[in-house]
Order: structure tokens, then sequence, then C-alpha cells
């Protein structure tokens, strides 16, 4: 598979309609949901209002995510909304003929199918004529409530815990939502790369390739190494741009580096044995390739073609000049302190570097093999 | 061939209307092939299958050529069986063919007469195979459906089984119809909009169309945690204002979205707003009220811990709760659920692997009981306690769990808990009272490879039935029933592995926890499906199931 082969892959979603005699007929194709994304998720969930049940599918190849209106427009289900976990939902459902039945709405956790959760769709559909004259509820143990009327109570309930009964909410509209067809587009490969713990370079590496001075402290808070090529059009393009959009005030020294000026150190041999580490087999590099370093030396971030100054400095903030809590989040420890969050994250991740001492092994950079297989140990 | 029509017989009964792990068994005694033979034999036969299947989409306009006889179905009492419902058009056969040249019934299967207006797509899948008369029979699956045009779904698709019979020197290839089934919709279903639903938010339409698989290689991230791609997403109202909300769980590196839904339909992310964004690889995650106070609060497996969040209403939702595993293993699904009758609901989370996922070899491979354990955790006193051992569900972990769900399955007005495992039977535990449990034997302990499960009330007699998503795989099915397969295993091992091909399983219950396997509803091959769901699609009435499918999907050609 790391050759990028396939297992058990292309196989489309599947679908069948229930037909009535306890059999059912593959509608995969016809019913608009077998896509051939390696699929994993599915949720129901009533989003446009318009009392029939609409997918939300997740996957791991195309689009992450879809969205998949039902638009059988017709028919009717009932539907509970409820605030509370649930035991148990049920309705009585009375035909034309008067002939009652007993349909039972679900409950308990709301997980559904595989890593799927929607504790508020409790439905079951109607057949045409039917009347609901009784809906009841559980919590378990013999409590709960129930409505019961000679007429039609409705296709529409909530279940409140202050109320601690059903209230009817009959005639809800349909919204017209008129939201665009479509799935998601293809889009391209991210550029940049946050890492998940800092990435240290040795001391010698980091002197050679950043002439960093003895105290191996840079200007600034920062500093970007840029690994161009001359002959990459990119690199020419942008790594002038970018030296000429910095302002002196920018907590930032930039580093250019040459491939074709650079000396026996290999620093291209380096920089790819480090970021093919990070970012594991396969991964495709593009020139290019900017490394951004706190004042430790350790990288921060990759980039991985085009540059930006507005998102660089973003990032000079965000990682190196103040690595609080991101997202708005309050750091915190449970106690002993093995699940203090980091600056970014809620888990410590140690970073192994096995990989990079064999790619640096393989490209026959053994002086920084074993700086980092000591690390390691 | 009229000694062959009791095996193609047999395929038509075993293969379509029951799942083959329940009788059907394709070696036939000791002189029985090989799995490595057939598997040479079908590689051999890959071009001839390769030549049927563009006779089926008419690319190739007569018979296959010299060396191969089309045979039509034996005479039988069952005709087409036709129905129109709601728009949805069936022809189904499972025996009959009434065209009156065989070639002609070959593709009357398929487009009835009618010339398919657009180019169809055949997939021909070997799920069987077994020695006739010295030479060999071929199971053969083949599944056709027209492409999509201007961005709509095809209209037709049709399903045939057939045999493939070779002689002795492979020069002859019979092919003989067993059975098929064809529908025809004009309106799909479902129509896609998430284009519309992301309009507003084109930074996150982006990043959810790059693809997990893709994203991976973006990602610094050595669990390989976007690979796989099991992250989950959870609906809710988290902002009250009754329209649902979801909450996307996202792989380590990408922090997790919660799309708020505006009237429009359109969605805004707000997690970072209420610091549920956070940025490791979060699998299970739930929309559901912790706390007893009316609205949805936050709870995400964060691998090996699930953080329960509080809905402050505005501002970051505090952490009120950190339900830690005992080791590292990551959990998957989590489900929550009032069994204690406060307002705080307990927390069951399913384990997979113990390492990292694709480390850990399963042992025994078809009923592992070396997986990670499974964990109950109840509000206690103030704080989150586990309670598994003292719940009586010990028991529960060691089979690679993926899935769980609270259900009266029982018909007791009491919750009982399903799981749902990967290398080991499902289970069930029965509540007695409280938070106490104990495993029962049932029908729903499903041998296959479980995925996921859903309930619902299928045949409308008032109680939950279960559909199960198991794994169904080709391979397994024309190997594993080979005679010489797993010699030494042991019969039970080897039905075992069988069972773990065989694909889905439907279970209707009595309402008082007496279950039935639905031996012909028709819905095992759902490939390498995953969360499995019961909803109805056309508003008729009745529940239909919808299944995702696919494990991995590589960029270049070929399949292991």
């Amino acid at each position: 598979m790391e050759r990028g082969v396939s297992w058990s892959g292309h196989e489309r979603n599947r679908a069948w309609r229930a037909v009535g005699d306890g059999t059912f007929v593959d509608v995969s194709a016809i019913a608009g949901l077998d896509h051939a994304d390696d699929g994993r998720v599915a949720l129901r969930c009533d989003w446009d209002g318009d009392g029939d049940e609409d997918l939300w599918l997740r996957s791991r190849s195309g689009p992450a995510l879809r969205y998949l209106e039902n638009q059988r427009g017709t028919g009717r289900t009932v539907r509970v909304v409820s605030q509370v976990l649930v035991t148990s939902v049920d309705v009585d459902v009375q035909d034309r003929s008067g002939a009652e039945r007993r349909l039972r709405l679900g409950g308990g956790s709301g997980t559904d199918g595989y890593l799927a959760s929607s504790r508020s769709s409790l439905a079951a559909p109607l057949r045409e004529g039917d009347k609901v004259v009784g809906i009841s509820y559980s919590l378990g143990s013999g409590r709960g409530g129930a409505m019961r009327s000679s007429g039609h109570l409705g296709d529409r309930f909530e279940l409140t815990p202050d109320r601690g009964f059903l209230s009817e909410s009959r005639g809800e509209p349909a919204r017209e939502l008129g939201l665009d067809r479509g799935e998601l587009e293809r889009a391209p490969l991210p550029d940049r790369v946050v890492l998940r713990t800092p990435h240290a370079l040795p001391t010698e590496r980091a002197r050679a390739i950043l002439s960093l001075p003895a105290s191996g402290e840079a200007r600034g808070a920062a500093r970007l190494l840029v690994l161009k090529s001359d002959t990459c059009a990119t690199c020419e393009a942008q790594v002038p741009l970018l030296l000429e959009q910095l302002r002196p005030e920018d907590p930032v020294t930039v580093s250019v580096v040459s491939l074709e000026a650079a000396d026996p150190a290999r620093v291209g041999d380096f920089v790819r044995a480090l970021v093919e580490s990070v970012l594991g087999p396969g991964a495709e590099l593009a020139l290019p390739v900017s490394l951004l370093l706190d004042r430790g030396g350790n990288v921060q971030a990759l980039q991985l073609g085009a540059l930006r100054r507005d998102r660089m400095l973003s990032d000079v903030q965000r990682l190196v000049i103040a690595p609080g809590p991101a997202a708005g989040r309050n750091a915190f420890s449970d106690g002993d302190g093995s699940l203090e969050r980091g600056p970014r994250w809620f888990h410590a991740a140690p970073r192994s570097y096995t990989r990079l001492v064999r790619l640096l092994r393989e490209a026959g950079l053994d002086a920084d093999a074993d700086v980092y297989a000591a690390a390691d140990r | 061939m009229t000694g062959r029509r009791p095996v193609c017989a047999a395929l038509a009964a075993a293969a379509l209307l029951a799942p083959v792990a329940s009788g059907h068994e394709g070696g036939e005694g000791p002189d029985g092939p090989t799995p490595d033979e057939v598997e040479a034999f079908v590689e051999r036969k890959a071009a001839w299958l390769e030549a049927l299947g563009e006779f089926v989409d008419g690319r190739e306009a007569g018979p296959l050529g010299a060396g191969v006889v089309f045979v039509a179905p034996a005479p039988s009492s069952e005709e087409w069986i036709e129905s129109e419902i709601a728009g949805l058009l069936t022809v189904r056969s499972y025996g009959a063919e009434r065209a009156e040249t065989v070639a002609a019934a070959w593709r009357g299967c398929f487009v009835r007469g009618e010339v398919f207006p657009g180019e169809c797509e055949v997939k021909i899948k070997t799920i069987g195979a077994r020695r006739d008369a010295g030479g060999m029979i071929l199971d053969l699956r083949i599944e056709v459906r027209g492409v999509e045009e201007l961005g709509l779904p095809p209209v037709w698709q049709a399903t045939a089984l057939a045999c493939a019979s070779f002689d002795v020197d492979e020069r002859c290839m019979k092919l003989e119809l067993v059975s098929f089934e064809r529908s025809q919709l004009d309106d799909p279903y479902f129509v896609e909009r998430t284009a519309g639903v992301f309009a507003e938010e084109p930074e996150l339409a982006e990043l959810l169309g790059v693809g997990l698989d893709r994203l991976a290689t973006r990602l610094d991230d050595a669990a390989l945690s976007a690979w796989f791609g099991h992250q989950g997403i959870a609906a809710g109202d988290v902002n009250g204002d009754g329209l649902p909300d979801l909450y996307v769980a996202m792989p380590s590196g990408v922090p997790n979205l919660l799309l708020v839904q505006e009237e429009s339909g359109r969605v805004r992310d707000v997690a970072e707003e209420h610091g549920v964004a956070w940025l490791d690889d979060t699998k299970g995650v739930l929309l559901v009220d912790m706390d007893g106070d009316g609205d949805d609060d936050v709870v995400s497996a964060l691998g090996p811990v699930i953080v329960v969040q509080e809905n402050a209403g505005e501002g970051p939702f505090s952490v009120t709760g950190m339900l830690r595993a005992p080791d590292e293993a990551s959990f998957y699904s989590i489900a929550a659920a009032r069994l204690d009758g406060d307002a705080v609901p307990e927390v069951f989370g399913t384990r997979y692997v113990a390492t990292r996922y694709g480390d850990a070899v399963p042992t025994p491979f078809h009923e592992a009981r070396n997986g990670p354990s499974n964990h109950l955790f109840q509000w206690r006193g103030g704080a989150w306690s586990d309670i598994t051992e003292e719940a009586g569900l010990s028991e529960a972990g060691g089979r690679f769990s993926l899935s769980a769900q609270f259900v009266d399955a029982t018909g007791d007005d009491r919750l009982d808990l399903y799981v749902v495992n990967d290398f080991g039977s499902n289970q069930l535990f029965e509540r007695d009272r409280g938070v106490s449990f104990r495993a029962v034997d049932s029908p729903v302990c499903d041998p296959g490879a479980g995925m996921g499960a859903s309930w619902g009330d299928v045949d409308g007699d008032g109680d939950l039935d279960l559909h199960v998503t198991n794994m169904y795989s080709s391979a397994g099915r024309r190997l594993a029933f080979q005679d010489s397969f797993g010699e030494g295993l042991g019969e039970e091992a080897r039905r075992r592995i069988r069972g773990l091909a065989s694909g889905n399983s439907l279970y209707l219950s009595d309402g008082k926890g007496g279950f039935e396997r639905s031996e012909g509803a028709r819905i095992e091959m759902g490939r390498w499906g995953w969360g499995g769901v019961m909803t109805d699609f056309d508003r008729d009435g009745l529940l239909d199931i919808f299944v995702p499918a696919g494990f991995l999907t590589g960029p270049e050609p070929g399949d292991l």
C-alpha cells in the first residue's frame, strides 16, 4: 500500500430499498448514493427540516464530507426531537381502516452505524392515510410519559426535560433552502504543515546551514530557512518577492540556501530526509522548502512551495512568539500532569526519530543520523 | 448442462437468497481445488471475464468467440417479478428467463430489450469456485450501472449471478445465468448539495475537498490517523435555535469543526470560539446533554481520553470531565445513555487496537481476545469513575471493537448494550438493573467482521430490528470455502473464518429479546462496509438501508 495500490479500494457505497415483503432491492446507483469514495460514516439527520431524513457522509478518499439531501418531498415521517436521552419512543398509528399499530422510533444512545451520533433524530416513516393517535416515551424503570388522542396528534413532536412531556409542534413549515447542487471540489494539497512536536536540528547541522553564531541565537524571534533551486520557477519568482516584502521590524530572519550553491554539507539531502520523516512515505516535496525555526533551532512548521509573508508572520506569532493556548482553550491539567496540554495539543507526543535515522543513513549522512539516534535513546 | 444445474441452483439459493456462511460450501470433497489453484485459475481467466464485461456493456457486439457458449437457465415455474413503487421500477428473477435466444437472454437481463442510451460500467467479481467433472466452475457476480451524465446519477442498474463452467482443457466457457435484478428510477432519492452548504466557508470547503487520504501526506502524524479515515460526526443543536448542527471530528493536526447551521442551510464553523477545535486525532464524538440542563454538550474521543465539555452558550466550552483509558489505545466509538437515573449519562467507549492501526494481529483471528479493553464511565460523587468491572462489562473488550450502542434490545424497558467487534463475535449485554449487565447468548452475537450496527423497526411490528454491517469479501468467499483451506485449524475455526467474509446481516426482533436472522433479505453484499444505517429513502413507510463501503483506495491501479 505504500506504493499506492488499493486494498478493497474503489468500492462503491451500497443502498437497498425495502420492497415490503422482507426483501430489498439494490438501488445504490439510481438512488444517488453509490459514490466510489472509501465511505466510513453515515449520519441520518433532517438537515433541511422538510420531514425526511437527509444523509451526511464521511469518507476517507474523495471529499471528506458530503451532504446528500433527500428530495422525496412527498410522504410523511413522524419525528420526535428529544432534548434528553430516552430509553424508547413509541408511536401509535391508526391506518385508514382504523387498525392500530405501534412503531418504535428508537431511543438509547442515539449512536448509529459507525462513528455517527444523532441523539435528536427519532423518526419513523408513515404510510399514506396514517394518523398518529398516541405517542409515549420511556426514561426506563417505568418512568416516562404519554399523549393520546382520538384524532391526529401531528407528525412532529418535541420532548423536553423541564416539561417532562411531549409537546406537539404541528405544521412546522419546511424551509426552502435552495442550496446549490454539487460536491466539494477536489482541492490542492495544503502547502504548509504545522508540526505536532517541534523537530530539533542538530547543532552542528544548524550552524552549517544557517551560519548561526556560536550562541545559536538568531536575530529576531524566529528564522526561516528557505531551500531553493536555481532551476525552480516558483523559487525564482517567490523568494526574491518575499525578501523584498520583509520589513525591518518583522521578527524573523530569512536565510536562503541554494541547492546549487550548497556545499558538501549536502543541505538538500538533509532537509529532504527531515521532511520525509515528518510527512511519511510518499510525501510530495515542492520547492522551495522552507523551515520555520524557533529561537532554539527547532523546526515548528514546514512550507512546501509558494511563500506568503502574511502567513509566515502569523505562524511566527502563533507558533514561536506566543505559542499559548490555541483555539481559545484554557490550558489545564488533570492533576498528575500526564495529560497536560501543550501549546497546541492535548496529548504529549514525543517525537520518534527512527525513520529519520534510517533516511539519513541511506543518504550517507551518518553523523547527523547518530545525533538523532542518540536523541531517541 | 443438466448435471450442472443443481450446482448453479445451489448458488442461487446460497449466494443470493441466503448468506454463504449459512450453508453454501464451495469445496467439493478432497478433490476440491486448493486456494492457490483457485487464484491461479481466476488469474488465467481474467481476460475471459473482461471480455464478458465488454459483451455486457455492449462494446463487444456478438458472442464472445468460438470458445464461449451461453446457456440459458432451466425453465422454471418462477416468472419475472415486476413491481413499480413510488417511481422505482424493479424487475427480478430467481431462476427464470423467457428470452428466445440465449445471447439475447444475457443482454436482455441487463437492458430488457431496450438499448441503454449511454455508457455503462460493468464489474464482475468471482465469488465462488469449485471443480466439476474435471473442469472448474466459477460463481460470478455481475453488476452493471449506467454512468453519470450531467452530474446526475444513472437511472438504471442491474445485478446478475451466473456460473461460468470451464472444461478440462479450459478452451470452452459455458455461461449460465442464475438470477438477476434490474431497477430503474428516473429521479434519484438523494441529490448532493455539499457545495451549497459550504458556500460561505470557502476555506473549509477547500480543507474538506482535499480528502483525508491525501491530507495525510501533509500532516505530522506518525500514527497515520488521517490516512485510515476513522473520524466521526455528530448532529445536535449546540446553539438552541432548533436547527441541527454538526460536530465533525478531524485527524491529528487538523482542528475539529463545529458547524452551526444558519437559516439558509449553510454553515459557520464555531469550533475555535467554543474551544472544541482540538488538534489531536478525534474519532467518536457526541452532542448530548451531559448535565441535565437541556442543551447539547460536546463529548470527544481524543486518543485514549474522552473529553466532556459543557455547553456554556457563548465562549469556550469548559472541560468538565476527562474519561481516561488505562493505556494508550485510542477510543473509537463512544455512546452515552442515562442508566442510573441521574441527569448525567454514563459513557461507554470502544477501543480497537492496542498499538496503532494495522500493527496488532488479532489472536485468534476469528475470535480475538488480545485487543484493548472497552470501558464504561459513570459520574459518581462529583467525578468520573471507570465502572466497567462492577457493571459486569469486563468481557466487553479484547475483540477489536469498533462500535457500541445502548438500546432496549430485550423489550424490558431497560437499555441494553450492543458491542460490534471486528475480530470477534458481536456481544449483547442485557441490563438487569441500574448499571449491572450480563452477557447473553443471542442470534445477534453476529460472527462477521463487524464494523457498525443500526437499529430500526424494519418490519413495522413495533420493535427494533438490527442491521449489522460486516465485511463482504469475494476473495474470502471463493477461498475460505475450499475444503483445503485452513487445514489444521479445526472445523469451528474454519466456519468462523468463513463467516468473516459473509457480509451484512439483518436480524428481526420479536420484541421480547428474541431475534431471527433474516435469510432472504439480500442485503449481504455490502462490500467492505462500515456504518450502515436504516432510513426511509422514498417516504413509502418502509425503512431502507444505506452502507458506506470501501477500505483503502490508492492512487495506483491494482488492489491487494
